[in-house]
């Protein structure tokens, strides 16, 4: 793990590969939406879906419940393409949203000790759509975020990098660690308050 | 023992005592779905909180680059194309009638859209009402999600927890150790902690609310009663 890098003294340019790739998704979205392009859908699902599937596969979801959730979310990507905002959200965020949400609907519909009336099942939250929580950053950021993270001090992305990339919750890292559990959410809390003021500085940079 | 009351700031911080925790792991999706249905409800109803989520939410999407892709199987494309169902004009106002709003839009989706209007109440104590949202059977991880409504000016029952309790207040407010929690607050109680919030006068108070492990209720009519209605 690279911790210390030697400190730049300009802010961080997007590579032309993450604007390109932001564009290409917005055109994709946008050619769902208003054509209702089933080749782009595809396209779109050619490139995210390993991507969903091996965080799905990475949380001990199985094979074939991971394609099922990534089924689901490739059919809410296309039945919501309209919604999909570029200067909002990155597609990355996006649909990694959707898939967070149709994984816990996964385990609430399944984690029962018995099972409901499949009526109202049927009904239950089938439409997730990210509305509420506006982003604030584009694709581009996403590069320079990427960047900022690798700059944290190894303590700090050991921590960030058990509670997002090992999804364990602070108590599990605490257990896991033998860090008491306040050492553990002052460092989740500094390193994402680094990450914050880092783009806060960068954001202005651009204005 | 003196209880540990965590709510959210002026400052938007989610709560109090460094409880952001839950922030994180609900953008990291490690909340069981009980606390991520209450955490989708307090990011609609608090901005702050929302922009926080917002924030990490890119986080966790960014770091998911790291994680090994695992190749679709040969079919997954074409079996997914196959079933598209052909887009409709989504009905908005089917599931956004004003008069149910007091419910987050997360919270109308868990129980089949509707609001809290019409819905069925199962009275714990005098004044005091609660209904299952997550199907008044416990989930594989213990937790139990319900709504709980209370008139203007009583007492809640005085009670402790195995686990943690999370309330989210949605209408109405209450005074619990000393501190006003009102509507979009997420107020958080540890373990082994006892409280008896108090009901402000004049409108009910109604929240959502997750248990974990029934509640340890310190007199004999509640205890009776809880066991009937099951929270």
């Amino acid at each position: 793990m690279t911790t210390k890098q030697t400190p730049r003294s300009g802010g961080f340019t997007p590579s032309k590969k993450s604007v390109s790739a932001a564009k290409r998704d917005a055109a994709w979205l946008d050619s769902i939406a208003n054509k209702q392009d089933a080749r782009a859908l595809s396209e779109l699902f050619e490139v995210y879906g390993p991507k969903l599937k091996g965080w799905l596969m990475a949380r001990g979801v199985g094979n074939g419940t991971a394609e099922d959730i990534v089924q689901d979310v490739m059919i809410k990507v296309w039945t919501s393409a309209h919604m999909f905002d570029p200067a909002k959200a990155s597609f990355a965020t996006w649909v990694y949203r959707m898939t967070r949400n149709k994984w816990i609907d996964h385990q609430r519909k399944h984690g029962r000790m018995d099972v409901r009336d499949p009526e109202l099942m049927k009904v239950i939250a089938d439409d997730e759509v990210p509305s509420a929580e506006e982003d604030f950053m584009t694709q581009q950021s996403t590069d320079i975020l990427r960047e900022h993270i690798a700059r944290l001090t190894e303590a700090q992305q050991m921590a960030i990098r058990m509670a997002f990339l090992e999804f364990k919750t602070h108590k599990q890292i605490s257990a896991e660690t033998g860090l008491p559990l306040g050492t553990v959410k002052t460092r989740i809390r500094s390193a994402i308050n680094a990450l914050k003021t880092s783009m806060a500085r960068h954001q202005e940079k651009l204005l | 023992m003196s209880s540990r009351i965590h709510a959210l700031d002026p400052d938007g911080s989610v709560t109090a005592n460094g409880r952001d925790d839950a922030i994180t792991d609900y953008a990291a999706g490690n909340l069981s779905p009980a606390k991520h249905a209450i955490m989708s409800c307090v990011v609609e109803l608090n901005p702050r909180a929302a922009k926080k989520a917002a924030f990490e939410t890119n986080v966790a999407a960014t770091l998911m680059s790291e994680i090994r892709p695992v190749p679709l199987s040969p079919l997954f494309i074409g079996e997914t194309l196959a079933k598209l169902p052909s887009r409709e004009p989504m009905d908005v106002a089917a599931n956004d009638d004003p008069r149910d709003r007091l419910a987050p839009k997360p919270l109308r989706d868990l129980m089949g859209g509707q609001g809290l209007r019409d819905i069925e109440w199962k009275s714990l104590v005098p004044g005091v009402a609660v209904h299952d949202v997550l199907g008044n059977r416990r989930t594989r991880d213990g937790d139990r999600l319900y709504l709980l409504r209370a008139k203007g000016g009583v007492s809640m029952p005085e009670h402790s927890h195995r686990g943690e309790e999370w309330t989210l207040i949605l209408s109405g407010s209450y005074l619990a150790n000393d501190r006003v929690y009102a509507r979009g607050d997420l107020h958080i109680e540890d373990e082994n902690t006892e409280h008896a919030p108090q009901i402000a006068e004049g409108e009910d108070c109604i929240c959502l609310v997750m248990t974990q492990g029934p509640l340890k209720m310190k007199s004999w009519l509640p205890r009776i009663v809880q066991q009937v209605v099951g929270i």
